[in-house]
């Protein structure tokens, strides 16, 4: 073991180490189980945001289109789409005319 | 005056060259989605309502509000720690060559990373990949320099850990730099226990942002946020190999992210003087990989298992098909790469170090007009004050533009893109994003088209996504002539 590792800054990095996934790990597993313990098609919880990002461009940019396609209907996502908002594709091509 | 005082002095009069420049061009509108969920975070910090997006940003966003906690708008501290965190990376590119490659390559990887349009551009936009790449920078120079300073390596591996967990609070998805650094270096080191004395040091680094993240947002939000976030990145939005499969998709934006946009290459819609400097470049490249042995590349593990692994992740998980910037903290290993090839070419013939200075020149006057370009609104921001402007009350469908709409033409109606299970929409304005072929053929169908009726298109080498966005108006549609 390097003999740095037993100065006391490295004696007060393990206590902050210590400390903060003392609080972190419990908090966020915690939450986890909650959240897998409900039903995760509802997300009573969840405010809709609508999507994220600029899209992934799955119609690459210029191509004048979006691919119009459903997207796969999944349950974890619903933090992210208001329920019941029909969705359309991923494209995210623009359109000069 | 001594050679370390001298690259003191150079190294400040660089830092304060690219800062001055990369605050001359600031922008202060909002780009396009990203940045405008940056801008809403420094005024106002809600995971919930993707304020900003995930994975959140903490230190960004925490750094733009203390600049604007000091009087600056939100834009203008998006730009000013965009700004600093630019001129900081040149400098750092420049320290790490030093490290890596001596005092001389030091000067032309600073002269390069000044001059890079890559850089250059990417620091004018307001987002978190400059900062985040200045953290992985500043790590992998502390690494380099643990290599060459044997007795006081230990401390600098510490910073450089220490960096680099804070700095997955800047930017998460470069976290592969973070693993393999810290097993590299655990490897390095050796005995029992490296591997989780130097894994602490890295979560000292994070529960600076992480700790407070947790209170501040609240733990099952985050985890919810999180959870919904990151699934929609691999199976929706993210364009990662997982949505965007195609294999030659992928390959195009690789060689058309790292060629024409990193290292400012020529290209077929490129500016035409990038001819001019593709030789050059090409030049360069190929006496790097001449000079670059395996024991050499064996010296550096941190810097080139790190760069290997981003690569492979960038690749795969984040939408590099369309999208260089995923490329930036590659952007300062390349330019010291490019030094080498310099250095080494500079010491067979007198006229090497000529060719940096024509590369350089060439490079600088492509980032001038790429970064004076940027300054106008972008096409998606430009189609929105369009929008807002627009006296008549036309509901608009969209795909993407929805967030940049509510806040640009706050009241104007918008509506999400149709499903072709509903009934083609009527008399609606429709963003081109939203426009699949499909919807064109249904329209078709009822008798409908859809019109342009706005486009500020701009090059794709200031804007890769959205670059030629139109807003396009659905109406009857008119018999042939």
């Amino acid at each position: 073991m390097n003999p740095a590792s037993r100065s006391p800054w490295a004696l007060a990095r393990t206590v902050i180490a210590a400390a903060g996934l003392g609080f972190v790990a419990p908090a966020l597993g915690g939450a986890c189980l909650d959240y897998a313990g409900e039903s995760f098609g509802t997300c009573a919880a969840t405010p809709s945001s609508g999507t994220s990002g600029n899209g992934d461009g799955a119609n690459k940019a210029g191509s004048g289109v979006g691919n119009g396609a459903p997207a796969p209907a999944t349950t974890l996502d619903c933090g992210t789409t208001a329920p019941g908002v029909p969705e359309a594709g991923s494209g995210s091509g623009s359109a000069a005319p | 005056m001594s050679p370390a005082r001298r690259d003191r002095a150079g190294l400040l009069a660089l830092g304060l060259v690219a800062l001055a420049l990369r605050l001359a061009y600031r922008i202060d509108h909002d780009e396009d989605l990203d940045a405008l969920r940056f801008r809403l975070a420094v005024d106002r910090f809600d995971i919930a309502s993707l304020r900003p997006h995930a994975p959140f940003y903490p230190v960004y966003i925490g750094a733009a509000k203390l600049v604007a906690a000091l009087g600056a708008s939100a834009h203008l501290a998006l730009a000013i720690v965009s700004a600093a965190a630019g001129a900081a990376l040149v400098v750092l590119t420049a320290l790490l060559a030093f490290e890596v490659l001596g005092r001389r390559a030091a000067w032309i990887a600073g002269a390069l990373a000044l001059a890079s349009p890559f850089l250059w551009l990417s620091s004018e936009k307001l987002l978190s990949d400059v900062p985040g790449a200045a953290g992985i920078a500043l790590a992998l120079w502390l690494l380099a320099r643990a290599r060459r300073l044997p007795a006081r390596a230990a401390s600098l591996r510490t910073s450089a850990l220490l960096a680099l967990g804070v700095g997955l609070g800047v930017r998460l998805s470069y976290f592969p730099f973070a693993i393999v650094a810290t097993v590299v270096v655990a490897r390095a080191e050796g005995g029992h226990g490296a591997y989780l004395t130097r894994a602490r040091d890295l979560v000292v680094g994070v529960v600076p942002w992480l700790v407070p993240l947790v209170i501040v947002a609240g733990a099952r939000p985050l985890v919810i946020a999180a959870l919904g976030q990151g699934t929609g990145h691999f199976t929706r939005w993210g364009g990662s190999a997982l949505t965007v499969t195609s294999p030659v998709d992928r390959l195009h934006g690789v060689v058309w992210g790292l060629w024409a946009n990193v290292l400012g290459g020529a290209w077929i819609d490129a500016p035409p003087a990038r001819w001019l400097g593709a030789p050059l470049l090409a030049i360069l490249l190929v006496v790097a990989a001449r000079r670059a042995s395996l024991p050499a590349l064996r010296r550096q593990p941190e810097l080139v298992v790190g760069a290997l692994a981003y690569f492979v992740w960038a690749t795969l998980g984040q939408n590099t098909a369309y999208k260089p910037r995923h490329w930036v903290p590659l952007a300062p290993i390349l330019i010291v790469a490019l030094a080498a090839g310099a250095e080494a070419l500079a010491a067979r013939f007198r006229g090497g170090i000529a060719v940096v200075a024509l590369l350089a020149a060439q490079w600088i006057t492509d980032g001038a007009a790429l970064v004076a370009a940027h300054r106008v609104p972008s096409p998606a921001a430009a189609l929105v004050a369009f929008v807002a402007a627009a006296s008549d009350h036309t509901p608009i469908i969209t795909l993407d533009l929805g967030p940049l709409l509510a806040e640009g033409a706050p009241g104007r109606r918008v509506l999400p893109a149709p499903t072709l299970a509903d009934s083609p929409p009527r008399a609606a304005w429709i963003t081109g994003e939203a426009l699949s072929p499909a919807l064109l053929r249904q329209l078709a169908e009822h008798g409908l088209e859809a019109r342009p009726i706005f486009a500020r298109p701009r090059s794709r080498y200031v804007d890769s996504l959205w670059s030629d966005l139109a807003l396009w108006d659905i109406t009857q549609k008119r018999p042939d002539k």
